[in-house]
């Protein structure tokens, strides 16, 4: 059974379209890069996966159900924002996760916090913005979830850190769970991603494995994406 | 970690490509053990999927054999590792010539070229 | 899971109304010291000091509430409303679990409220005689609750007080929350348009309530009060659990089909 499976998903806001009758399924063991440009429509459709947003129409199901705490427990989210309590140290926000994830690995955590030299003392109002960014990218990868889902985890990031963030999806490689990270960096990500999804207007123009896109077309998946979304 | 793949070709084929270099260039001996995919993957930068289906594909093609339980080992056949150093040899130089003969050069002068180059190196 | 949330949302308020509790006790303190110097003939600045610290003894009894009040609206629009909505409502807890950890957490503080502005007020005007006359005073109650005849009907009554306050207060909490829910589904203004929604369910409400005063006055016309109690208990209570769960199913559809975090 597909990890994430959409189908005829569609969102609008008012009157404004986000997606429009979208349906693709993403299995387990997969890398997947969800690449558009700003507003195609990348966010709204994480949203709806984590039952932050209803869909209009259509249905999106993770391993088979629809969003709910079910599904909460399954997909490791990373919103762009800046989503832990200000007051909470790191130390206690790996308490916080242990808490209410089963699948959480605190070890884990506190040794990605020691490699990236990030006190656990040390509260999040204190930290500047990227280290607020690396804490929550390692409460997120620190979980043994069946579906990651990051919102633009290298975006503003130093090239070691990215480095660093590229290193951990890999290593945290596991058969029976899907990565989806969604960015419009492609060339940062690409040599770490098996398919790319391309979403322009909240429409799917491309689902395809990176492999076969070079080979098919001769080119990489930052080519073709800029050759597709051609201003 | 070298993340620098050319962006024409499938990274798969660009993974065994280096493999190949290091096993012909002797940087890989014949009967080393190879680390895990996923370290593998990590080194290379890349989808462990993606380093799994280059080393399949070494694999069939005889340049290194899985031992049960215990991991990916260097093919010990000599015969094989002479052939892949062959191949990039042929390789590498049926590049060279093609560059050369689209400046116009005849087989003459390249050999002067490349007798030419031997010396300088040879002296310096 | 809701216990969880329960203990998460304790954490996360007490850290604010716990240092408020302490400081109105010690005011308290300090207030019980005032009121006995005041009298005794002081150098002006020390009397006006003392005043001071009586003036503040009253605010503080008063800004007690509204401080609970105000860490009540302010933690649900920060924890679910804002950028820590993309945390708590991706728990894997239901929206309901969310939203009765945040009722009953709000019931609790309350209540404390109530009880630390009562011990603050004990504090400060406590005298050694009251002991002597708060004993004989529950001597009093205690001699004439065995008097009457009804006694399971009078504890019948206790209870039902206190049930009343606790829905009373649920309701009150559940009102709060869904006119926040109301303003914040919107793009734009989300604060102006939940006062918006507060005025507007107040309409409503009030037109609730005084059906409900109506029907009372027109009942009690008929059955004398000791009867009646229970009616008009049901009347109440009915009343409130009606209005709260309106504005229950408001705050639930508004966060699940409205909600769009930023």
């Amino acid at each position: 059974m597909p990890i994430l499976e959409a189908r005829s998903l569609t969102k609008r806001y008012g009157s404004t379209p986000a997606l429009s009758n979208v349906s693709f399924a993403v299995e387990p063991g997969r890398i997947v890069g969800l690449l558009g440009p700003n507003g195609s429509g990348k966010t709204t459709l994480i949203k709806l996966a984590n039952g932050l947003l209803q869909p209009t129409g259509g249905e999106i199901l993770i391993d088979g159900e629809k969003p709910g705490a079910r599904s909460k427990s399954l997909i490791s989210y990373l919103p762009e924002r800046i989503n832990v309590p200000l007051w909470m140290s790191a130390a206690e926000l790996i308490k916080f996760y242990d808490d209410f994830f089963a699948d959480f690995d605190p070890a884990r955590a506190q040794e990605m916090l020691r490699n990236l030299g990030i006190g656990e003392k040390m509260r999040i109002k204190e930290m500047s913005k990227g280290t607020r960014e690396k804490v929550q990218l390692i409460l997120a990868m620190s979980r043994r979830a069946k579906l990651y889902m990051l919102d633009e985890p290298i975006g503003g990031v130093d090239p070691a850190t990215r480095d660093y963030i590229l290193a951990t999806i890999i290593s945290n490689y596991d058969p029976s769970a899907s990565v989806i990270i969604s960015t419009h960096l492609i060339a940062d990500v690409e040599s770490v991603l098996d398919d790319a999804l391309f979403i322009s207007r909240g429409e799917i123009v491309l689902y395809d494995s990176v492999d076969h896109i070079r080979e098919s077309r001769g080119k990489s998946v930052d080519g073709v994406f800029r050759e597709v979304f051609r201003c | 970690m070298d993340t620098s793949f050319r962006s024409n070709e499938p990274i798969y084929l660009q993974l065994m490509e280096r493999f190949k270099l290091s096993i012909a260039s002797g940087e890989l001996l014949p009967g080393d053990k190879l680390r895990s995919v996923r370290d593998l993957a990590i080194w290379a930068g890349v989808n462990p999927n993606t380093m799994q289906r280059a080393l399949s594909e070494l694999e069939r093609d005889g340049l290194i054999y899985t031992q049960r339980t215990s991991g990916k080992y260097v093919t010990e056949d000599a015969e094989i590792v002479s052939r892949v150093k062959t191949e990039l040899a042929e390789a590498k130089t049926a590049e060279y010539l093609r560059y050369m003969r689209s400046l116009g050069l005849s087989s003459d002068e390249i050999s002067a070229f490349i007798s030419k180059k031997e010396d300088e190196n040879a002296n310096s | 899971m809701l216990g969880k949330l329960i203990k998460h949302e304790f954490r996360a308020t007490g850290r604010m109304i716990l240092p408020m509790f302490a400081a109105v006790l010690i005011v308290s303190v300090l207030a019980r010291f005032a009121f006995r110097m005041l009298d005794s003939g002081l150098p002006i600045f020390l009397g006006l000091f003392l005043y001071f610290i009586v003036f503040a003894f009253f605010i503080g009894l008063i800004g007690a509430f509204i401080y609970t009040f105000v860490i009540m609206v302010v933690r649900f629009k920060r924890n679910i409303l804002s950028d820590e909505g993309y945390l708590t409502m991706t728990l894997p807890a239901s929206i309901h679990s969310v939203l009765w950890s945040k009722i009953i957490v709000s019931i609790v503080w309350s209540a404390a409220t109530v009880l630390v502005v009562g011990l603050g007020a004990v504090i400060a005007a406590f005298d050694a005689s009251w002991v002597y006359d708060i004993l004989k005073d529950l001597g009093y109650l205690a001699e004439l609750f065995l008097s009457i005849d009804n006694k399971a009907q009078v504890i019948g009554w206790f209870f039902a007080a206190i049930v009343y306050v606790i829905v009373y207060s649920i309701t009150y909490c559940l009102n709060i929350y869904s006119c926040m829910a109301i303003g914040y589904g919107f793009a734009r203004h989300k604060a102006l348009l939940s006062g918006a929604a507060f005025i507007a369910i107040g309409i409503v409400m009030s037109w609730v309530s005084g059906s409900e005063l109506q029907y009372l006055a027109v009942m009690n016309d008929q059955v004398p009060f000791s009867v009646g109690f229970y009616q008009n208990f049901a009347v109440m209570l009915g009343t409130q659990l009606f209005k709260g769960a309106v504005f229950y199913v408001i705050t639930w559809l508004n966060l699940k089909y409205r909600l769009n975090l930023e």
